[in-house]
């Protein structure tokens, strides 16, 4: 069994809000919307592992977890065995320099005011003061020219560049701390199609030349298929579906997948209708009962309003959530 | 850790290709008032060295000197181009004097202002939780009173405190402590707004997963992105803290005689006026307005023209 | 053939420079286009390329800074270009509909649904209220909005993105209009809802006979929800044709390289075909063809003089080595 690099385990995050029909301002109901509710995941090394969801499953909140910008409130997240998910800012110190992150939005992951030479000096500077400051601009052009920026664009500020260009800004800054974990967060979505192929290209490469480890979260299924090892699908803070990315493409077992491989655009297959979901993702309902999927799913039965369904092995490394599959109905 | 030298080159650079200097240049009224401004600062600034008399000097005065008009009178004495006050002291003296006086009160009290409101700002947004609450809860007490009111009440308290000569010996330091803590608070609350909004976004997170202490985080990444409206409030209130300080010289609890500053001027002046010495007053004042309106018309136009809405607009 | 619902003749539209030292942008430079009655017309583009901007030229509804230089927009045998605003307000919801882009900001968020169907169709037509209220209802239903009668006394934060996509949908049907632009109308949806979203549009549009001008930068996306499609590239129309035959064999170079550079075209772990370098600024382009620097069959002509639009088989193209005649290197890709 390998060790995993990332160990996620039983991870939970709630946030309260406003319950959305309250009108009386001081009678105000809070409910508990459980962002994470749940989630298992390993990461191994050297991998690219890609989790799929739409808006709303939970994507961001479970980055934003895994980096330590904010804590969980139960469970836990392993790096290299040790639980990092409740350390103190002193001590995640150390391993911030291993794991890095790519934001969705190109522009305002970059601060406006800072021209791209800083940017990429700053984290050098600021981690190894008594660097000579001549090293860190090599070691920024060095990025540079990495990422396929020519460095001619060094003294420009981010509203100068163009999307697919402020991108590679964005991940030549996560690349300068030499970082072996690295996470994206839709990376794509916000750039042109031409651009994204030179993205993905980009990603796959430095992959190779430095041995990264990637988790890649994206709702582009075609991106996926091209970049991923195995594939994570998310539903409502929790893992519904992992496996390898022949197993989900070819064979997708849970109900939520196949719907999303049937909408999926496709430049030469019709879109076909079967697998559909009924109605919409929706509001956020407080967690209750049973599987997060019950109102939509078309295969819905029974135990579904009961029980919320765990992560069994189907077949060899491929593990599905859902009561239909794992009492074997099929 | 940071690099200072680079910050104010890449605010250069801003500055620079906001074509701030291209706005400046084609707004007749502002380069006026700039070059007015720049002129007025030169001779307070030189006031030392280019002044006839030395009107903090009492025993230069001569009471056979006083009340002397201007040049353009007839009963003018050719040292005194201005004319004299009621004791013999230069008037064209004590207003560079007091123009200097004026400036350099409203730049420190500025400056105090601005350190504290946008620190304890800066704090406020970003920390969020207790410290947001016990500042605010600061700032809108305070934001009560009228900040005027307030600092005629604690000099008024200190100098019968301190007596009239020690007051006298502290005052500008004094007006600059006192007008500096009145009016933090707009700029902690613009300052508050802007990190608020900033906070989220993402170069921030970006910020905090690369290992920044919030303290760099909160300097140099968030703070010169809210810089714009601060200057223009910084840029304002220089004009309103001269006039607070000319009042509360006016009202005797300002600089004393013997440092003059124009309000102190206008003050011991005014009872003059009846009697037909207009110019012991109305000089230090037509200063006064001309320092002011020169102040306002640069902080308005900047308040625009730093508008990021209107980078890149005709001007 | 019966006369085109919509043309666009060698329209061009600028940008007023802000600075007087700087020249003024033109940002759409000579589009042509038709659109058939009950048509569905895909107009796909990348971002920069002009597309939204030639959806508000079509409804004259122009930023302060732009303008037209030339060109005409026939719209039912009317001149857009020469009405006034009256005239042009008569058109604008009646006769066109248009759709934008981010369901959050299209729906007036104080206003119910109820209240924003009913003053869309009461502007327009001289009906009562309750008359105004059942045509809405109805035509809640046909965007298959569930449980409409609740729906409409809500406000637009009540409902979910793809369900105010859905009511911002019925509210440009409401008039039964001849025509409707779609400008990236699924952008800010999530997969599942695009693919919902689009066949709603696209069957809707189909049944009632509405021609519809969806505006997206997903080729796959309208890749079966429209019967033509044009390319767009740096403030020109560089190929257009039916749809399909589009997609199968694609003539321009550009379209050639949007269709490879798609992740299922290639196999998983290999390079995906790049097309090099970026759309140019619109400032930076002159009297050549706007693709010649990334094209990897540029030749000298086509930096000297801008191709023009031609047929070739089934649609046309505008690329200077596709006119050539016959003799042409097997290797290469094009076809002729």
């Amino acid at each position: 069994m390998r060790q995993a690099l990332v160990d996620i385990s039983n991870l939970h995050k709630a946030y309260s809000a406003p319950h959305e029909n309250s009108a009386l301002w001081f009678r105000q109901q809070r409910s508990h919307i459980n962002a994470i509710d749940g989630l298992d995941l390993a990461i191994y090394k050297g991998e690219t592992l890609c989790v799929v969801g739409e808006s709303g499953c939970g994507k961001s909140t479970l980055a934003r977890l895994v980096m330590g910008i904010e804590q969980p409130d139960a469970g836990s997240i392993g790096y290299e065995g040790r639980a990092i998910s409740h350390l103190s800012s002193k001590a995640r110190q150390a391993y911030r320099q291993r794991m890095q992150i790519v934001f969705q939005d190109p522009y305002t992951a970059l601060n406006p005011r800072l021209t791209v030479m800083h940017v990429l000096v700053e984290p050098v500077m600021y981690h190894h003061p008594q660097l000579d400051r001549s090293i860190a601009i090599e070691q920024a052009l060095a990025q540079l020219a990495a990422v396929g920026i020519d460095p001619s664009l060094a003294q420009r500020f981010p509203h100068q560049l163009s999307g697919g260009q402020r991108q590679r800004v964005n991940i030549a800054r996560a690349l300068m701390v030499q970082p072996e974990f690295v996470v994206a967060d839709e990376p794509l979505s916000a750039l042109d199609v031409s651009i994204q192929a030179q993205i993905l290209n980009l990603l796959a490469q430095l992959q190779q030349q430095k041995q990264l480890t990637y988790l890649i979260f994206s709702h582009n299924l075609a991106a996926v298929e091209h970049m991923a090892d195995r594939v994570a699908v998310m539903y409502e803070g929790k893992i519904c579906e992992i496996a390898s990315r022949e197993q989900i493409f070819n064979d997708p077992q849970h109900p939520y997948t196949q719907a999303l491989m049937a909408a999926s655009p496709q430049i030469h297959t019709p879109p076909n209708n079967n697998h559909k979901l009924v109605g919409d993702v929706p509001n956020r309902i407080p967690s209750r009962l049973g599987c997060s999927l019950q109102d939509r799913c078309p295969r819905a039965f029974e135990a579904c309003r009961h029980q919320s369904p765990q992560l069994q092995e189907v077949v060899a490394d491929h593990q599905v959530a859902c009561h239909e599959i794992n009492q074997g109905w099929r | 850790m940071n690099t200072p030298r680079y910050h104010g080159h890449y605010v250069w650079r801003r500055y620079r290709r906001n074509q701030l200097w291209l706005k400046l240049k084609t707004n007749k009224v502002v380069l006026v008032s700039s070059i007015v401004l720049l002129l007025l600062s030169i001779l307070a600034l030189l006031a030392p060295w280019i002044s006839p008399f030395d009107p903090t000097n009492l025993q230069q005065q001569n009471i056979m000197d006083a009340e002397l008009p201007p040049f353009w009178h007839g009963q003018s004495d050719s040292r005194f181009v201005l004319g004299t006050d009621g004791l013999g002291r230069d008037l064209l003296s004590s207003i560079l004097y007091g123009l200097r006086t004026s400036l350099w009160v409203g730049f420190w009290a500025v400056a105090v202002q601005f350190t504290i409101g946008t620190l304890l700002g800066l704090s406020s947004g970003y920390f969020g939780g207790w410290i947001d609450r016990m500042v605010m809860g600061m700032a809108d007490f305070q934001l009560t009173f009228s900040s005027l009111m307030l600092a005629i009440l604690v000099l008024a308290i200190t100098q019968a405190a301190l007596g009239a000569q020690d007051y006298h010996t502290w005052s500008p330091w004094l007006l600059i402590l006192v007008l500096g803590i009145a009016d933090w608070p707009q700029y902690a609350r613009t300052v508050r707004a802007s990190v608020l909004a900033e906070k989220h976004k993402d170069y921030v997170l970006a910020a905090q997963v690369l290992g920044y202490r919030s303290r760099h985080i909160m300097l140099s990444h968030i703070l010169p992105n809210t810089l714009s409206p601060l200057l223009v409030i910084a840029s304002l209130q220089v004009a309103y803290v001269i006039l607070a300080e000319a009042a509360l010289s006016f009202l005797g609890i300002g600089m004393p005689y013997a440092n003059p500053s124009l309000g102190g001027l206008i003050g011991s002046g005014f009872e003059y006026m009846l009697s037909g010495l207009w110019w012991i007053a109305l000089l230090p004042g037509l200063a006064l307005v001309l320092l002011l309106l020169s102040i306002n018309l640069i902080a308005d136009w900047l308040r625009d023209a730093l508008d990021p809405k209107n980078i890149g607009q005709r001007p | 053939m019966s006369k085109p619902l919509l043309t666009v003749s060698d329209l061009h539209v600028s940008f007023m420079s802000r600075w007087q030292h700087e020249p003024n942008v033109d940002v759409l430079r000579g589009v042509n286009l038709q659109v058939r009655r009950g048509e569905r017309v895909a107009l796909v583009g990348e971002s920069g390329a002009g597309k939204s901007l030639l959806a508000t030229s079509i409804i004259q509804l122009f930023e302060s800074s732009a303008h037209i230089l030339k060109g005409r927009v026939e719209f039912e045998r009317q001149e857009l270009t020469q009405l006034n605003s009256k005239q042009l307000r008569q058109i604008r919801g009646r006769r066109i509909g248009m759709i934008f882009q981010d369901p959050m900001t299209n729906l007036n968020p104080s206003l119910t649904i109820e209240q924003q169907l009913l003053q869309c169709i009461l502007s327009h037509r001289n009906i009562s209220r309750k008359e105004a209220h059942i045509v809405a209802l109805h035509k809640l239903r046909q965007v298959h909005i569930p449980a409409p009668e609740t729906r409409m006394q809500q406000y637009p934060h009540q409902l979910s993105a793809g369900q105010r996509q859905r009511a911002t949908i019925a509210m440009a049907l409401a008039l039964e209009p001849a025509l409707i632009i779609a400008d990236e109308p699924t952008s800010a949806l999530d997969v599942t809802m695009q693919a919902e979203v689009m066949r709603l549009l696209s069957h809707l549009c189909n049944n009632n006979g509405v021609a519809l001008l969806i505006i997206s930068h997903d080729l796959s996306l309208v890749a079966h929800a429209s019967d033509r499609c044009l390319i767009m590239y740096a403030g020109q129309i560089v190929e257009q044709g039916p749809t399909k035959m589009l997609i199968n064999d694609a003539q321009h170079p550009y379209t050639q390289g949007l269709i490879k550079a798609l992740p299922n075209m290639s196999s998983p772990g290999q390079q995906l075909y790049q097309i090099p370098g970026q759309m140019p600024q619109l400032q930076e382009l002159q009297q050549q063809c706007s693709f010649a620097k990334r094209c990897e069959h540029a030749e000298d002509i086509c930096y000297r003089q801008a191709p023009l639009m031609a047929p070739h088989g089934t649609h046309q193209a505008s690329c200077h080595i596709l006119a050539r005649p016959a003799e042409l290197d097997p290797d290469t890709e094009l076809a002729l």
